[in-house]
């Protein structure tokens, strides 16, 4: 007999009986709900560069299909500084608010705001920007971790981030700059070109986002 | 709606284990069955996810969701939070409920539930989670090891000395109602 066995089943309330019945239909039901976030967030990527050109943007509903159409984020007025290939830059200022769970940033582009964060990404969208859906990333600047089916970059090389080396890949008015931190984990910043962002200030906020524990990586 | 084989399969796991998942989870908590509950829910959601390469063999699968289990209440203890208040329908009725005196290595007169909780509290998260799959679970060292991120000898040393740690507890606990009892 084990002993201690027993005494840690002193500590269950109620003994455990075979004639128990279990409806797993919740939990079907979450299951279903976090795959299906999953997928969405998988293809945040994609979606954004396949909505380049479009005449009409288009966010995903929640069964990955496009919903309904929404306006461009109005550019805040804030001061910006020209940059060679003639779009304006958005500062970067210091973030003050409550950080969400799974990413922190050390700054924001000024007149930005975290919409919100899951584990599996943090997106910071424009003030007044009427699309606030976090599963939205069309025309926000997203932070996530590599998804687990995804290969690290091998070209774009581009500035370092905290001294590891960062990879930039640009696709269409998307700027996607991946790097890999201490721990090994690849973390990707996505961010439009609206920002007039170069790859120096692409990886000076990248030097700021601080991935903690409970952040994921997403499937697909 | 219809059901796939992924939602038939993982309905039939859930169908076999949720309960006994969700008991060994209080276990980890230490009674707390609010977060047991929680743990299990999370645990199964990423279950559903992953099941595809997890269902190959039902160990397996078992084994993925203690893993998620241990890793998200691991993260919860972690994290400074408020503390969840436990409501009961009715205050239950195993105070100062006599056990016999054979509990083997453990030389206590008589224990109760709320005294075991209350010393499953008192050890490390991991130390307690190393008892658990150990002697709850009966997994093995090498499995506890794996479960745990850690090394073989880390698991030997944690389960002798939480269930040391644990016999100690319960002693004193015992004590300090012999004490009261007799200034009753």
């Amino acid at each position: 007999m084990n002993t201690v066995k027993d005494v840690l089943e002193l500590a269950l309330d109620r003994p455990a009986t075979a004639e128990q019945i279990v409806d797993p239909a919740r939990d079907v039901a979450r299951g279903r709900a976090l795959l299906r976030r999953r997928r969405l967030v998988a293809s945040g990527g994609v979606a954004a560069a396949a909505a380049v050109g479009a005449l009409v943007p288009v966010i995903l509903g929640a069964g990955g299909a496009p919903s309904h159409p929404i306006t461009q984020p109005s550019q805040p007025a804030v001061s910006t500084t020209p940059v060679k290939n003639g779009h304006s830059s958005i500062k970067l200022v210091a973030f003050t608010g409550d950080q969400v769970p799974g990413y922190q940033v050390a700054e924001v582009p000024e007149g930005w705001v975290i919409q919100g964060g899951t584990p599996f990404a943090l997106v910071i969208g424009a003030k007044g920007d009427p699309d606030t859906n976090v599963d939205s990333f069309t025309g926000k600047l997203v932070v996530m971790l590599q998804s687990r089916d995804a290969s690290p970059p091998t070209s774009g090389q581009s500035d370092p981030v905290n001294g590891h080396p960062g990879f930039l890949d640009v696709q269409g008015d998307t700027q996607i700059l991946t790097f890999q931190r201490a721990d090994s984990r690849w973390v990707v910043i996505q961010a439009p070109t609206s920002l007039g962002w170069d790859a120096a200030k692409l990886a000076q906020f990248a030097s700021g986002v601080t991935v903690l524990g409970n952040a994921q990586p997403s499937r697909g | 709606m219809t059901r796939s084989p992924r939602d038939e399969e993982f309905s039939a796991f859930v169908q076999a284990r949720r309960v006994e998942l969700v008991r060994s989870a209080c276990l980890l908590t230490a009674g707390d069955t609010h977060l047991a509950e929680d743990l299990v829910q999370t645990a199964l959601a990423r279950l559903y996810v992953a099941w595809p390469r997890v269902r190959r063999s039902g160990k397996q699968a078992i084994a993925y969701t203690w893993r998620i289990v241990l890793h998200a209440h691991i993260d919860e203890v972690r994290r400074p939070r408020w503390k969840r208040e436990q409501y009961v329908a009715d205050v239950p009725d195993e105070v100062d409920l006599p056990r016999s005196g054979d509990l083997g290595g453990f030389d206590v007169a008589w224990v109760n539930g709320a005294a075991v909780r209350a010393a499953l509290a008192e050890l490390a998260p991991r130390m307690r989670a190393a008892v658990v799959l150990r002697h709850w679970l009966d997994f093995s060292v090498e499995e506890t090891a794996e479960l745990l991120n850690c090394s073989e000898g880390t698991v030997k040393s944690q389960t002798a000395k939480g269930v040391a740690r644990l016999r100690e507890l319960l002693a004193a606990g015992e004590s300090e109602d012999v004490k009261e009892r007799s200034h009753q």
